[in-house]
């Protein structure tokens, strides 16, 4: 990241902050697009970062710092993003139906949207250090840095996000599921 | 039945696949309001003295100090400068909630008002954002990170079991009265109550109890913890794990409202049950 359009754009240069919000934006709707399942949720939120990033970057004191401190950004407003998906989320629930079940489910292939509808069950904290460490690829420190909390506790979530998604998927896996809208 | 490493394999093969955002049209929309956005300053004084010379900085600082030093001295006399001082008031009258974005809130009164069925107002200190809002549920939180919040909710029903939904929802619901609702609340599986007390915010007589809960939410049937239903949309309400609330149901004008504080005891942020009682000891009721 170049500290002197980081300067500029935090002496006000619109133009700087442009040029800034341009090698962030595909980014940031990517990474709020994963945390969110939503990619109108994910606009929004990526909409609502850069303009804190612009509003607040005066605050920023060591302009060295913008990558990870525009993410602490991104990922607040995906937060606030994520509770207002929550409350119009539709209500869907899995339901196991009476059928006899395949030849082999212990397999340990896993299909793509057993995959997706065990990550959208994730708690929005489980999604981000996932998306965060695998899509982003950094490290705990990194996301520790990002969301300003301890690194242990990064390490942590990344663990029970895991076990989360792997219980989940190995449910889907054992009755043929189908989704019933209520 | 599958590994830790396959699910991180295929979930990074998943995430790193190409989607084909594009942003443009969200950057057009940032940067048309650019312009209408000011920056915020974090020091004038250092702000300022980027661009000062050594001897405007020495005399602004020398002028600063002298007036200090005036006003010191005069209210140590006692002195009645300006005439009697004013009873503070509210410059301003307090800001629609409903009016304003979803981010960051300066601090000040608020009002929610068209978004939820229970007018109220209460004050905010800094460091606070909203979140969303809608007829059930309007929430108040920590600006960064999320770990501490307020609620302002409308529920109908719960799940008896919040780790095991499989279950389903109490049936037949709840009653509709404030007591049906502690009940309820208190007895959740997995949760554990605190006593339940009679308090009063803004006038009005409520019903006020912790919660708390030390549940993985990797044993649960559906991944996650939810304890009740929103009365108009159906949506449910998540719980975080070792998270701990303070609860007030209470009725206003026949609606059944419920105040939810909530912060992590043994977190980063374990004074903010005191910051969150005081914007309940704030609340009015309109």
């Amino acid at each position: 990241m170049d500290t002197d359009l980081v300067k500029r754009a935090q002496r006000g240069d619109s133009e700087a902050f442009t040029s800034l919000a341009v090698g962030l934006g595909d980014r940031f709707l990517a990474v709020s697009h994963r945390i969110l399942g939503d990619i109108s949720l994910a606009e929004d939120a990526t909409q609502q970062a850069l303009l804190s990033i612009w509003r607040d970057l005066p605050k920023l004191r060591d302009p060295a710092r913008f990558e990870a401190w525009s993410y602490r950004l991104l990922v607040r407003a995906c937060y606030a993003e994520g509770h207002r998906g929550r409350l119009w989320a539709p209500n869907l629930r899995l339901l196991p139906v009476d059928e006899p079940m395949g030849a082999d489910h212990t397999d340990s292939v896993i299909d793509r949207d057993q995959l997706e509808r065990a990550f959208r069950r994730l708690t929005l904290k489980h999604r981000l250090v996932l998306v965060l460490h695998h899509y982003l690829d950094l490290s705990p420190d990194e996301i520790a840095d990002a969301l300003d909390v301890p690194v242990g506790t990064i390490a942590s979530r990344m663990h029970y996000a895991l076990r989360a998604m792997r219980t989940a998927i190995d449910a889907d896996a054992a009755p043929t599921p189908r989704e019933v809208a209520r | 039945m599958s590994t830790d490493n396959d699910v991180a394999r295929a979930l990074r093969s998943w995430l790193t696949e190409n989607r084909h955002e594009d942003a443009d049209r969200v950057l057009d929309l940032v940067f048309d309001q650019v312009p209408a956005t000011p920056q915020r300053r974090a020091s004038w004084l250092a702000q300022r003295f980027d661009e000062m010379n050594g001897f405007t900085r020495f005399a602004t600082v020398a002028v600063g100090v002298l007036a200090i030093v005036i006003v010191g001295l005069a209210l140590a006399k006692g002195a009645n400068i300006g005439g009697p001082s004013p009873t503070p008031v509210p410059t301003t009258a307090p800001a629609r909630l409903d009016t304003l974005p979803v981010g960051d809130l300066a601090p000040g009164t608020y009002e929610i008002d068209a978004i939820f069925p229970v007018r109220l107002s209460f004050a905010l200190p800094a460091g606070f954002s909203r979140g969303g809002g809608d007829s059930d549920d309007v929430g108040i939180h920590a600006s960064a990170p999320v770990q501490h919040g307020i609620e302002f909710q409308i529920a109908s029903n719960v799940f008896p079991d919040p780790c095991h939904r499989s279950g389903g929802a109490a049936s037949p619901p709840i009653g509709p009265s404030v007591d049906d609702l502690v009940t309820a609340m208190t007895t959740l599986v997995g949760f554990e109550a605190g006593p339940v007390t009679d308090v009063t915010i803004g006038g009005t007589p409520a019903k006020a109890f912790d919660l708390t809960n030390a549940i993985d939410p990797a044993t649960c049937d559906q991944g996650d913890i939810r304890a009740f239903i929103f009365a108009g949309t159906g949506a449910q309400s998540s719980i975080g794990s070792g998270q701990r609330e303070r609860i007030y149901v209470m009725d206003v004008a026949g609606k059944r409202l419920m105040i939810m504080t909530y912060y992590f005891a043994n977190g980063p942020y374990a004074d903010a049950a005191a910051s969150l009682e005081k914007i309940v000891e704030s609340i009015h009721f309109l």
